[in-house]
């Protein structure tokens, strides 16, 4: 075998050696990250919720979803004191408005989809139209969470 | 470069800042994000130099950059899990855009010191631009600076807006807006500048 064919070979195995280091490396970071992230929303969901009606709801377990949309949003089971029917959600979604991304955060049951408001700003009922979103983006994703979350096929 | 084909390409490198919200917080998240980026690339190509390997460069430097925005996008969940919502894949246009790839993978055969200096100019004339883009949106649509926290936005009032009447300023059209006019602004001045060093240069 030729010098430069060698120089070659272990360039490549370098490369992909390293390669597939930063790979795991990745994969490992991800699975780590994972509870932090669903406690964050969690803690950023209840947030939300308590501004709405301290000590009303209380946020549980995460649940796992089957779709694509599960990127851009966090599921919850949800405890309410009141009159609501179980099983109830709270959701917290990644909705673009004319101002770029906001997250926000629904509550969901068997009644219908409510908007509780905004997650990771001072003041999470500040007017949505400040943020970009409008009544109709509201509605839409209202009905969009109502006919994904009750679909049984999609929660594990 | 023509004149035309700089504006495309000037515009092109500005509008990776556009579908971040026009908060101060999410600049300093871009810029951060695109300094080490930056950083990472000329680490990975100084590598590969030492390697004396070059053919390679291109497709190296991109699967690095892919994983390198991964593994950033992992410290973002770390450090605020709701900023990476917000954010979400949005993260990863900053590795895919012109300005990057303007910069990053071109000039393999100039010396990498030479490089360096050179990269290291425009990204700090990119970031100051950017910061002051994100801030002058910020203070003008909500009369705030914000700042990213564990929870989400920290922000710091400068004064009471009045409702709902500013904060289009810092939505994505007015954004759109604002860069065309800069860009537009930049290029006008850049031709009264040549036309001014001409009639200076018949007169002497």
């Amino acid at each position: 075998m030729k010098i430069e064919h060698k120089i070659i070979i272990r360039d490549t195995l370098i490369f992909c050696g390293s390669l597939l280091i930063l790979l795991i490396i990745v994969f490992y970071t991800t699975l780590f990250t994972r509870n932090t992230w669903k406690a964050g929303l969690k803690k950023q969901t209840q947030t939300v919720l308590d501004a709405a009606q301290k000590g009303n709801y209380i946020v549980g377990d995460f649940v796992q979803l089957k779709l694509p949309i599960s990127s851009a949003s966090a599921i919850y089971s949800l405890t309410i004191n009141d009159e609501f029917p179980s099983p109830s959600f709270a959701i917290i979604v990644r909705v673009t408005g004319f101002s770029g991304p906001v997250p926000m955060v629904f509550i969901s049951n068997s009644k219908g989809t409510f908007f509780k408001g905004i997650a990771g700003i001072a003041n999470p009922h500040e007017d949505i139209f400040n943020y970009g979103i409008t009544d109709s983006m509201i509605v839409f994703w209202r009905k969009k969470i109502s006919k994904l979350l009750y679909l049984k096929e999609i929660i594990e | 470069m023509k004149k035309s084909a700089f504006s495309i390409f000037l515009l092109g490198v500005l509008s990776i800042l556009i579908p971040f919200p026009g908060r101060f917080a999410y600049g300093i998240i871009v810029v951060l994000q695109l300094n080490l980026l930056c950083f990472f690339s000329l680490l990975v190509e100084f590598l590969i130099k030492k390697l004396k390997n070059q053919s390679l460069t291109s497709s190296m430097l991109l699967i690095f950059l892919v994983v390198f925005s991964a593994l950033l996008y992992q410290i973002m969940v770390l450090f605020s899990p709701i900023i990476a919502l917000t954010i979400s894949f949005t993260y990863y246009l900053v590795c895919f855009s012109s300005f990057l790839f303007g910069i990053i993978f071109t000039n393999y055969e100039i010396p990498f010191k030479k490089k360096t200096v050179e990269i290291l100019k425009r990204m700090i004339t990119f970031t100051l631009f950017a910061l002051l883009f994100f801030i002058f949106r910020d203070i003008a649509g909500y009369g705030t600076i914000t700042l990213p926290v564990h929870d989400g936005l920290k922000e710091i009032v400068l004064f009471e807006r009045s409702q709902n009447k500013t904060t289009f300023l810092a939505s994505i059209p007015a954004g759109i807006i604002f860069l065309a006019s800069i860009t537009a602004c930049y290029l006008f001045l850049k031709h009264l500048y040549i036309l001014i060093k001409r009639s200076k240069d018949a007169h002497s």
